[in-house]
């Protein structure tokens, strides 16, 4: 019996995109719609952003305009100590009960790059035995770097979303090199060491894979498809298979590129590749009923019901006759209307994001004009935030007492602006540094930690335990709206933390670094300023 | 007196005839000596032109025939040109059929290659533009160059790869559309009739009719499978054992070697994936031959199957009741506790935090560090 078939597929067939395809770029566009961000290199800090995508979708490729699961609930078990994880938790199970790894197959930005690479007319490596027993290897990703390594850190009280660090390339490919490909950028490139050129080569290397095995990454390594997965039988939406129907005769298992063993198993991605194979017709969606109606045309054992306008006519058939299924008018009209919603919501959001979202206010210079110019030379060297101009000054709250600190009273000596918060990893792994050095350089420079406005109420039990007795002066920057804090913006911070500035006696910038600095980094900056 | 002064008139008027007949004889003379002198210029002018024309003549002879001996030399001239272009002309011509020939050598040699393998030069062209990212990246990070990078030192280090990049775009696009402009047959991939065969025996539960010797080799050869299955769980469960011991081990992980200590904890967990992926290959390539020498025996089997009775097929778990209701109650409850967690997320800030994160990046946890 021969097992292969062979088939003509026209020119128009192979270039339109199949429905599956449209709704993943309708999708990666929906998720992405903040275009201007890849114009003017700022990330999206807007309200939608509460809302976690589906897929995977790194919140920081300047175009995201919601966030990425993964990282979302990597960052609340990282701050578990604080607060338990529910909302993430809640938003993870609900997207598993409800799509599955559906998700996976329609929705993710990620799974459709691969999709598309894997379009390149190469050889491909096929699926065995070996590949499907390699899939499970993504769950140990899951449990390591998902759950035990930021768990583990939270003793240390160190937020630690190790998969995001360590090896997601969604957030490499759109994140980072989305960041670093606009010109206006031009600090982040500064930021780059050892922990990016791993992720850079771990991203090539995936994509580059993804051309040869079928959604390497999906298969082998995604924590969250992992995760999905294993709701993917009691998910609402889905593939489902037709027992009684099913002659095992395998053609479904044999056109899925995924390493499934039967339609609708937990490396199933719900893709619907398996309907149009199936010689019996035994798979179908599930959940279906629950947004389209039955065509209305039910067919029981040796009966056929027509239901026509609420007049029910039951007509006794020879159970061998052949229905033709034809789409109800009343289902059209709701397939339609589902189009135009979608594109309306898209359109809207292009829009809105684009055109009508402010993402960032501009921080005015404080309105207490510094009057201690001590020369004139000092007096013509501008305000700003770049190394050679002078650091606006500001009054800021104190941490541990009450009162405030301002900035203008610690001219004379070298000062050292840390903005920093707790649910920030390299800025707590930072702190011990800045505080041998304030502990060293305690009559010549003043060494001011600015932590965010939010969160807040973190800082002084961390403060206490962490550096009681410092000689570091803790403190609190100003909200300037709901996502961006006054001070930080008005000496230039975007949105990476930690950033630091190093001034010199005068007042005026010497130093700036938009990330962690080393402790020689530091020490050597601050013996320059003292030299200034 | 009238008549003298008629008389004074008739003199006056024989003076003036004598006088205009001698102005006449005078004009005349004068006229004949112009006329003499005019021929006499003419002759002298008409023998100067003579000579001009002469001149001419003998001037244009000359030309002619130096023109004449300037086309000679020219002439000769080019052929003198023109015998050493064409012997240059024969040996280009040499030189292009040795060239041509070389060629078609070549091309025998190639294009057999070509028409062999040219669906592994995209694939080739693909990992070697990949392999030369990383190098270049690995170069940038461990060349010692000046830290920390800027726009311009990481660029100029990256703009080797725009041409091995351009052509690998390329080349994907020139087959991307070549491979679209062809008619194409779709071939399913062939089925692997082993294990479909085997479930769907067990499918149909034809099991009770099969003979005494048949069922003593499917329990051996379950047996076989049970316990390879058993051996690496086993081996996986022990050292994957050992490994958490050591990985969940708060002390090990500090703040101020993290990368050290994440990188040491995937290797202490290394040897528990090698073991447990290893074993689970091994042990499938095991069940599989035993699946194989079971189905032999089915097949067999089958051949006499239709002399003994069948027995009754059993619904599979997935269509029973007893399944439909735990898939409702795993929906309700899954959906119910989900629904709860968001709004207790919602209560205790954590929605706030997933914003906060979202906007405050921290620079290292997307890898840029």
């Amino acid at each position: 019996m021969k097992n292969t078939e062979e088939k003509k597929t026209s020119l128009w067939r192979r270039i339109m995109p199949s429905k599956r395809r449209w709704i993943q770029l309708y999708t990666a566009l929906l998720f992405n719609a903040y275009l201007k961000g890849y114009i003017t290199g700022e990330i999206f800090k807007g309200v939608t952003k509460n809302v976690c995508t589906p897929g995977l979708n790194c919140y920081s490729c300047p175009g995201a305009v919601t966030s990425c699961p993964l990282g979302a609930l990597q960052n609340a078990f990282a701050s578990s100590g604080k607060t338990t994880p529910y909302y993430m938790l809640g938003i993870i199970l609900l997207y598993c009960i409800i799509f599955g790894r559906m998700i996976c197959g329609w929705v993710c930005p990620f799974g459709l790059v691969q999709d598309l690479l894997h379009k390149i007319k190469t050889p491909k490596l096929k699926k065995g035995p070996v590949t499907r027993i390699l899939s499970y290897f993504k769950y140990v990703v899951l449990v390591l770097f998902v759950v035990v390594f930021p768990l583990l850190y939270v003793i240390r009280d160190l937020p630690l979303p190790a998969f995001c660090k360590y090896i997601c390339p969604a957030g490499t490919f759109g994140g980072a090199l989305g960041l670093l490909i606009n010109p206006l950028n031009e600090s982040v490139f500064g930021m780059l060491g050892p922990l990016f050129t791993w992720k850079f080569v771990l991203m090539v290397s995936f994509l580059v894979a993804a051309v040869f095995i079928y959604r390497v990454f999906c298969r082998f390594v995604c924590p969250l498809g992992a995760l999905y997965g294993l709701f993917n039988r009691f998910a609402f939406f889905g593939i489902k298979l037709d027992r009684s129907a099913c002659t095992d005769c395998g053609k479904c298992v044999s056109k899925c590129k995924m390493d499934i063993r039967e339609v609708g198993d937990h490396e199933c991605i719900q893709c619907g590749e398996c309907i149009d194979v199936c010689p019996t017709q035994a798979i179908s969606w599930r959940g279906k009923k629950i947004i389209l109606p039955d065509n209305e045309i039910n067919q029981a054992e040796g009966e056929l019901q027509v239901c026509d306008e609420g007049a029910n006519f039951i007509v006794r058939v020879d159970s061998k006759t052949l229905v033709t299924k034809k789409r109800s008018d009343r289902v059209k009209n709701i397939i339609t209307f589902a189009r135009y919603a979608m594109a309306t919501v898209l359109f809207v959001a292009l829009v809105y994001f684009n055109f009508f979202h402010q993402n960032t206010a501009e921080a005015a210079l404080p309105t207490d004009p510094d009057t201690e110019i001590v020369d004139e030379e000092l007096s013509k060297i501008p305000y700003g935030y770049e190394v050679g101009e002078r650091c606006p000054t500001m009054s800021l709250e104190l941490v541990l007492e009450d009162g405030n600190v301002n900035i203008s009273d610690l001219r004379g000596k070298t000062v050292v602006i840390n903005f920093w918060g707790t649910w920030c990893g390299p800025c707590k792994a930072e702190l011990p540094h800045f505080n041998e050095l304030a502990t060293e350089y305690k009559d010549d420079v003043v060494f001011l930690i600015v932590h965010t406005h939010d969160d807040r109420e973190t800082a002084p039990a961390y403060i206490n335990t962490n550096f009681a007795g410092s000689e570091m002066v803790f403190a609190y920057d100003k909200p300037l709206d709901d996502s961006t804090d006054m001070y930080f913006n008005l000496l230039g911070g975007t949105y990476f933390y930690p950033r630091t500035l190093v001034l010199d006696e005068r007042g005026v910038i010497t130093h700036t670094v938009d990330s962690a600095i080393s402790y020689d980094a530091l020490k050597a900056e601050i013996e320059k300023a003292l030299n200034n | 007196m009238e008549g003298s002064a008629d008389r004074a008139g008739l003199y006056d008027m024989e003076k003036f005839k004598e006088i205009f007949a001698a102005v006449k004889k005078k004009c005349a003379d004068g006229f004949s000596k112009v006329k003499a002198f005019l021929k006499k210029m003419w002759k002298e002018i008409s023998a100067l032109f003579e000579i001009i024309a002469i001149l001419i003549k003998k001037a244009a002879s000359a030309v002619k025939k130096f023109f004449i001996k300037v086309k000679k030399e020219i002439k000769a001239l080019f052929e003198i040109i023109g015998m050493g272009l064409s012997f240059i002309g024969r040996k280009i011509s040499a030189l292009c059929s040795i060239i041509s020939r070389l060629c078609k050598r070549a091309c025998d040699f190639i294009l057999p290659l070509y028409h062999k393998y040219k669906e592994y030069i995209l694939p080739a062209l693909i990992i070697l533009t990949g392999a030369l990212y990383i190098l270049a990246s690995l170069i940038i990070f461990f060349g010692g160059g000046e830290k920390p990078y800027s726009r311009e030192s990481v660029g100029a280090q990256l703009i080797w790869l725009s041409v091995p990049s351009a052509i690998t775009v390329i080349a994907t696009v020139v087959t991307g559309i070549k491979s679209l402009l062809e008619e194409r047959r779709e071939a399913m991939v062939k089925l692997d009739t082993t294990e479909r065969a085997y479930r769907l025996v067990k499918r149909l539960t034809l099991g009770a009719s099969f003979s005494e010797e048949a069922k003593e080799k499917f329990e051996y050869e379950r047996k076989i499978r049970r316990d390879i299955i058993l051996i690496s769980l086993g081996a996986t469960a022990v050292v994957s054992l050992i490994s958490a011991i050591l990985i969940l081990n708060p002390n090990k992980y500090t703040i101020e070697n993290l990368n050290g200590d994440i990188v040491s904890s995937v290797f202490i967990a290394l040897p528990a994936v090698v073991v447990g992926f290893g074993s689970a290959i091994f042990a499938k390539q095991v069940c599989l031959a035993s699946l194989s020498r079971e189905t032999a025996v089915i097949k067999e089997e089958m051949k006499t199957m239709g002399e003994r009775p069948k027995a009754e097929p059993k619904p599979h778990f997935t269509e029973t009741a007893y399944y439909r209701v735990i898939t409702v109650a795993v929906r309700a409850s899954v959906t119910a506790l989900a629904l709860v967690f968001i709004v207790l997320g919602i209560m205790n800030g954590g929605m706030a935090d997933v914003i906060n994160k979202a906007v405050k990046i921290c620079t290292e946890c997307i890898g840029l560090g």
